[in-house]
């Protein structure tokens, strides 16, 4: 069987083609996965939201209307069922969440060192509006338009949330602490 | 050493997605000209972002299991193309209509002589004069201009397939002409057979009603027998009577009976 493109799969599935919504699922689940690890910062965590996702997704499916990509309304599910995950972790105990451990002082970022260090950990330290703009960014490459369309704010906070973001991942990867950087929270 | 502002980072991290205008970027690029500390910060915010896009992959085993329940889910979805709730209403109608048409099609099958074709017209009186969904009347005439399979042409989307669909199942030659004219149905079939489906032994749509019955078991009983040619593949298009007006539409493929698309609520 071909290929289909998402726009086809999706019109199938919205009248009822569970063959294209179980390829739809199917193809966009590791990159929703994605999402969710990156924004949740653990493994279990984001297995949940992952899986709601594809619920919210299955649910939300009829009032889908193309207007975006398919995987940029998936990115954007996956981002709220992500942020709803941490609003639930952050009223329980939280005996999951990884170690975070800082990085070797004074160590240089490169790829190899970048493989190495514990990006959850230096992502959870920036509030959640920072993480997902940079994960809508570099994990998903959406542009700044597209990631203020998902996360209902204009380009120009976009902008400045993921360089804020970005920079402070940056700090910390490289080990530049104490460079008065505080933890970023929105402003706009 | 140069101190990287806030603003410095802004510009480099925009310049890194490319998300700088004109005068951004020539402030940039002559600022990364000049100082070392400006391209030392750069590299670090490209790292950083190479460092979030590299997330671990999901566990094959997790997709499955996510995917499976989020199928699970649609079994009764909370607005579903085909109105569930008139399908529950005919489940008993629709039940008896299958078991009448079952045990009448196989030994018609089995002991047809002639084309598959043949088969397939005769195995269908018997389900469509069980479908309580109203088909155009029978005309005795045979107002159709052929006896045999009819084909619906090339068909890319569901959209598509709605039309056509539509369209066939106002035509007043379908099943009813076939079931008053099955002799001439047979004797034509070999020759008025759709394109595509003459070819590599296939046979006619009924023999993928089971897989078409497998992918809904609330299908009722069949209203519409085509040929279509859906998204470049030879396919064999059913129809199954609904509540009312509706037919429930399913797309096999020519050769396997593979499930290409449906069931699709069609109204006629």
């Amino acid at each position: 069987m071909p290929e289909l493109d998402d726009r086809t799969l999706v019109e199938a599935a919205q009248a009822g083609d569970r063959a294209a919504l179980d390829a739809l699922l199917r193809r966009h689940y590791d990159r929703i996965h994605a999402v969710c690890r990156r924004m949740t910062g653990n493994e279990a965590d984001a297995l949940d939201a992952a899986q709601e996702a594809l619920l919210a997704v299955v649910r939300g499916l009829p009032r889908f209307d193309g207007r975006s990509a398919f995987s940029t309304w998936c990115y954007r599910v996956a981002t709220n069922t992500s942020l709803d995950e941490l609003r639930r972790r952050r009223r329980r105990p939280e005996p999951g969440l990884p170690d975070h451990e800082p990085p070797p002082a004074g160590s240089r970022v490169d790829d190899a060192v970048a493989a190495r260090v514990d990006v959850d950990a230096a992502l959870a330290e920036l509030a959640p509006e920072f993480r997902a703009a940079v994960v809508l960014r570099d994990l998903c490459g959406l542009d700044y338009a597209e990631i203020g369309e998902v996360l209902g704010i204009p380009p120009g906070t976009v902008r400045s949330r993921i360089a804020r973001g970005r920079a402070a991942l940056a700090d910390r990867l490289a080990g530049n602490q104490g460079t008065g950087t505080a933890r970023p929270t929105p402003t706009t | 050493m140069s101190e990287i502002d806030p603003r410095t980072d802004e510009l480099l991290s925009a310049y890194l997605d490319g998300e700088v205008d004109a005068a951004e970027a020539a402030e940039v690029e002559a600022r990364l000209g000049e100082d070392a500390e400006a391209r030392r910060r750069l590299d670090e915010l490209r790292a950083a972002a190479a460092a979030v896009a590299a997330a671990p992959a999901a566990p094959a085993a997790a997709r499955e299991a996510a995917v499976s329940a989020a199928l699970t889910t649609v079994a009764r979805p909370a607005e579903p193309v085909v109105d569930l709730a008139a399908r529950r209403r005919r489940n008993l109608v629709s039940a008896a209509a299958v078991v009448l048409a079952a045990l009448l099609a196989v030994p018609v099958l089995r002991g047809g002589g002639g084309s598959d074709d043949s088969g397939e017209t005769a195995a269908q009186a018997p389900a469509d004069e069980a479908a309580e969904a109203g088909a155009p009347a029978a005309d005795a005439g045979g107002g159709g201009e052929q006896g045999g399979i009819q084909d619906l042409g090339a068909l890319a989307t569901v959209a598509d397939l709605r039309s056509a669909a539509a369209t066939a199942l106002e035509a007043p030659r379908m099943l009813d002409d076939q079931v008053t004219a099955g002799t001439e149905a047979e004797s034509e079939a070999e020759t008025t057979t759709a394109p595509g489906i003459g070819s590599a032994g296939d046979t006619g749509g009924v023999r993928c009603e089971p897989e078409a019955r497998a992918v809904d078991p609330e299908l009722g009983a069949l209203a519409l027998s085509a040929t279509a040619t859906w998204q470049g593949r030879p396919a064999y298009v059913l129809g199954f009577a609904g509540d009312g007006a509706d037919v429930d539409v399913v797309v096999l493929a020519v050769g396997g009976c593979e499930l290409l698309a449906g069931p699709v609520a069609v109204d006629r």
